[in-house]
This record gives structure tokens, sequence and C-alpha cells, in this order.
């Protein structure tokens, strides 16, 4: 059963997305509001948030339509859909331009056993540029980010047997480029 | 490259045992129903059964035992190449709240943070961010309903309830002159030498909003004695330390030091930055070595070019 406070919530939420999915213009300036509260916040440091504003009502609006928002709070979920952009950006504007440090730069040359894992790396390094982006991507979240079956179903919207399948299928695909 | 393989991804609930080969340990556990599992075997994702069924399988299977072996040393090479990091969506959960990732998650996103400068100065900016949006209670998929006002709230979201309406918002914006924000992540972890997995992971109490006037000093010893920064000295936190109403802001090439000291002592821990280092981007990342500070009681302070204290807040580690 829902929450009392959500269930009263509920009808006035659906209406804010009927209203915006149908431009209505106090509804997009509603949800604009609740973007620019993030986009807009001084500690991004961005010089203009107007794009990332767009940016993140358009997906919004696409998710909407796509049927992604399936309850919980709208507001929270376009919060969540604004933050996960302006990381994006902010990520993106601090890697362009940082230059690596001497210190931190790979070695140029390496010996013994070293080089054995480089070359291993290497190998990986190679599969995984031949691998589709959805393998990659599963890839980087089972092995990677350390995220449990039950977590990547969550984070890509497919049930949990269809996470097993794929990662299966994306390793078995990594076999046999590794044996190419 | 493009890849010429296309999967059958409309179909991926399709049983794999569909494909099966009729080989099988005496148990009956064909291959292709091991074989299903086996990239899982790296990872946290499998129970105690699947996991014995895999063991068992692949004693008596050499070419299951060969798939397995792969898959363990892709995936312990597959997170040492590249320049991957953590998706947007981990970084925003867990300035949220860190519990909203499983345990490995979250140690090998703060494994990542450690070296990583750009993803923890965008934990910072997050928490300065989540300050004003405390814990949504939002699911990646969306798929439980949750109250407005549902998430964790920890002490600093009551704080910033109670002071951040009145004091902190620059609604006249002349009049509060944010020159900097210093995100603060330490990275303090257990003195004695457990593993990851043996250490118990503290409750996060999120960031701690903390003031200061124009002199520097933090703006009323009530208010931030009774909410120290805490940290119990195992699990790195990351700390936010928003200066306000500053007289000028930092001057680009000067130096600026943070101390650590503990009550009526010299420092323990220091380290210098430049102005522009956190001028420019509002966010300083510090990193603090394992066991560099003991249980007690601290301040932070911040020192000018000149030597002048311009901050200073408690820390307790306990």
């Amino acid at each position: 059963m829902l929450p009392r406070n959500l269930e009263e919530a509920r009808p006035a939420q659906d209406a804010t997305v009927r209203d915006l999915l149908a431009r209505d213009p106090a509804a997009v300036e509603r949800i604009t509001g609740w973007i620019r509260d993030i986009a807009e916040h001084r500690a991004w440091g961005f010089e203009s948030s107007d794009d990332l504003v767009q940016e993140t009502l358009l997906a919004v609006i696409r998710n909407l339509q796509a049927g992604r928002f399936a309850g919980g709070n709208l507001q929270h979920y376009v919060r969540r859909i604004a933050k996960n952009i302006c990381v994006s950006s902010y990520r993106r504007s601090r890697v362009r331009g940082r230059e690596l440090p001497l210190e931190e730069a790979p070695p140029l040359s390496a010996s013994g056993n070293e080089s054995v894992r480089m070359e291993g790396r290497l190998m990986v390094q190679h599969i995984l540029d031949k691998l589709d982006e959805r393998c990659r991507r599963l890839i980087r979240l089972a092995y990677y980010e350390g995220l449990a079956r039950r977590e990547i179903a969550e984070r890509l919207g497919i049930s949990e047997s269809a996470a097993k399948v794929r990662l299966h299928r994306c390793i078995e695909r990594a076999r046999e480029l590794g044996r190419a | 490259m493009t890849d010429s393989v296309s999967y059958p991804w409309e179909a991926e609930d399709l049983k794999v045992t569909t494909q099966s080969t009729s080989r099988g340990t005496p148990g009956g556990t064909g291959c292709a129903e091991i074989r299903a599992l086996i990239p899982w075997m790296p990872t946290d994702s499998l129970s105690q059964s699947e996991r014995e069924r895999v063991e068992d399988h692949t004693r008596s299977c050499k070419a299951c035992a060969e798939r397995l072996a792969f898959a363990a040393d892709f995936e312990s090479q597959a997170r040492e190449v590249g320049d991957w990091h953590p998706e947007d969506e981990s970084l925003v959960l867990f300035a949220e709240a860190p519990g909203r990732l499983g345990d490995r998650a979250r140690r090998r996103l703060e494994s990542h943070l450690e070296g990583c400068a750009v993803c923890s100065e965008c934990i910072g900016v997050l928490c300065a961010v989540e300050a004003n949006d405390p814990g949504s209670g939002v699911r990646s998929a969306d798929t439980q309903a949750a109250a407005p006002d549902a998430g964790p709230r920890g002490w600093w979201g009551q704080l910033w309830d109670t002071l951040g309406a009145g004091i902190l918002r620059p609604a006249p914006a002349a009049a509060y002159l944010v020159v900097a924000v210093l995100a603060c992540v330490l990275l303090i972890v257990s003195q004695t030498a457990q593993g990851p997995s043996d250490s118990s992971p503290a409750a996060w109490v999120g960031p701690a909003i903390l003031l200061a006037d124009e002199s520097g000093q933090a703006r009323s010893g009530a208010e931030t004695e009774s909410a120290p920064i805490t940290t119990d000295g195992k699990v790195r936190q990351p700390i936010q330390i928003e200066f306000t109403r500053l007289a000028a802001p930092p001057e680009p090439e000067g130096l600026y030091e943070i101390q650590i000291r503990p009550e009526g002592g010299s420092a323990v821990w220091q380290s210098t930055v430049r102005g522009k280092t956190f001028a420019e981007n509002y966010t300083l990342t510090l990193v603090l070595e394992p066991a560099t500070l003991s249980p007690g009681d601290y301040h932070v302070v911040v020192l000018t070019p000149a030597g002048e204290q311009i901050f200073s807040s408690p820390l307790r580690v306990e």
C-alpha cells in the first residue's frame, strides 16, 4: 500500500506528467524549475547551465514518453536525471584539458612479470575495443564497478535473468575474440 | 570497428539451456546452465548453491573449467585496463547515500575515488548539491514508490533545513560573497591491516555544513560544536566545508595551508594548496593516508598566505 502522502500526491503528479507531455507551459516551467535547482547550483561552476537544463528536460520527456517512469516521486526522478547529466558534463569538462602529471604516467617499458601482465591487459583492451557498447557497459558494471546482478538489472531496467544471459553472451563473445 | 555479431537481445529471456549440450555432471547439471553462471563467478552475484554447482561441475568438465579461468582472468584484467570511470548514476547514488550501492560496488567505487581526482571532486560537488536536495529515495529503475519526502536525511540535512534557509541561501547576492566551496574527501582507513572485507562500514553521516563568518571563524561555536565533522577512522567519508561570507576570494597564487590539529596541540596533518586550486572549481580534494588520525577531537583550520587563520572547525575521529 502506498504511503498516504504519496497516494494524495499521485493524482497531482500524474496530472503534471500528462501536462508536461502535452507541452503545457506551466508544467514545463515547473519541471524546468526543478532541473534548474540542480543544474544552476554554484558548486558545479558551470558558466551557463541552459544547455544542461534543455538536455535534462528532453531526457525527462523522452523517458516519460517511453514509460520509464513507473512511479515514485516525480520531482526526485527529475532531479536524479538532472544530477546524472550534470555529473556527465562536469566530468567531461574536468577531464578535458587535464594533463597527466609525469609521475602518474604509465611506464614506457616493463620487464618480467609486469611485461606478461601488460600483454594480458593489452589483449583485454583489444577485446573490449571490439565488443559492442552494450557489452562494454555490462562488463564495466559487473567487473569494474562490481555491481551485483540485481543492481545491474535495476540499472539497465531489465530482468535479472536477462542480465544473466547478457553477460554470458558477452563473455562468450569476448572469449571468441581472444582466440581469434 | 563495427561488431558484425548480432545478439538476440529481444529474446534474451530464452532459457540458455535450450542450447545445452547433453553433457552434464552426475548431479545432472548441464554445461549450458553452468556456462550462464560462470561469468558471474568473479562477482558477488551467485548464491551459495549456484557457486557450488559451478565448482562441482568445473571439477569434472575441462571445457567449463577453461571458461571459468577465462572469466576470472578477464575480470581481473578488465579492472585494470582502459580509463574506466564509474557511471554517473553510481556517483549520484553514492553521494545521496553510499548504502544504496552494494558492499562490493561501494568498495570498488571508494577504491576508484582514491586514485581519481576528477571523480572525487565530482563527489564533493554532488555533496554540495545534495545539501540542497538530500537523499531522493528514488530507485534506479523507478519501480518502487517513494514518499515525496522519503529518503535518508542525516543531521546535516536537518541542520541545513534549520540554518540554510535563513543563513546560507544567498538571497541578497551581494551580501553573500560566496568565494569558495572546499569539498574535502578524507580517506581514512582502519589503522589495522584489515582488508576491505574485514572492515565493517560505519553508517554514513553525510557531508558537514560548516559556516564561517567574515573573520573566518566558525559562525557559532554552539552550532558547529554540536555537530562536528565525525568520522570513525575506518571509512572514507566525503566532508564538505563551505566557506561563506569571506571578505575576499582566495589569491590564485597564494599558498593556503590546511591543517588538522588536536585540541591544544600542533598540526598532526597539513597540506598546502594554491588558492587557484579551490578558487577555480570551488573544490579541493584532500587525501589522508590510512592511520593518519587516531581517535580524538581535532580542529580543521585553514591559514592564509600571511598565516592568518581564516577557518576553524571541529573534527572528531571516533
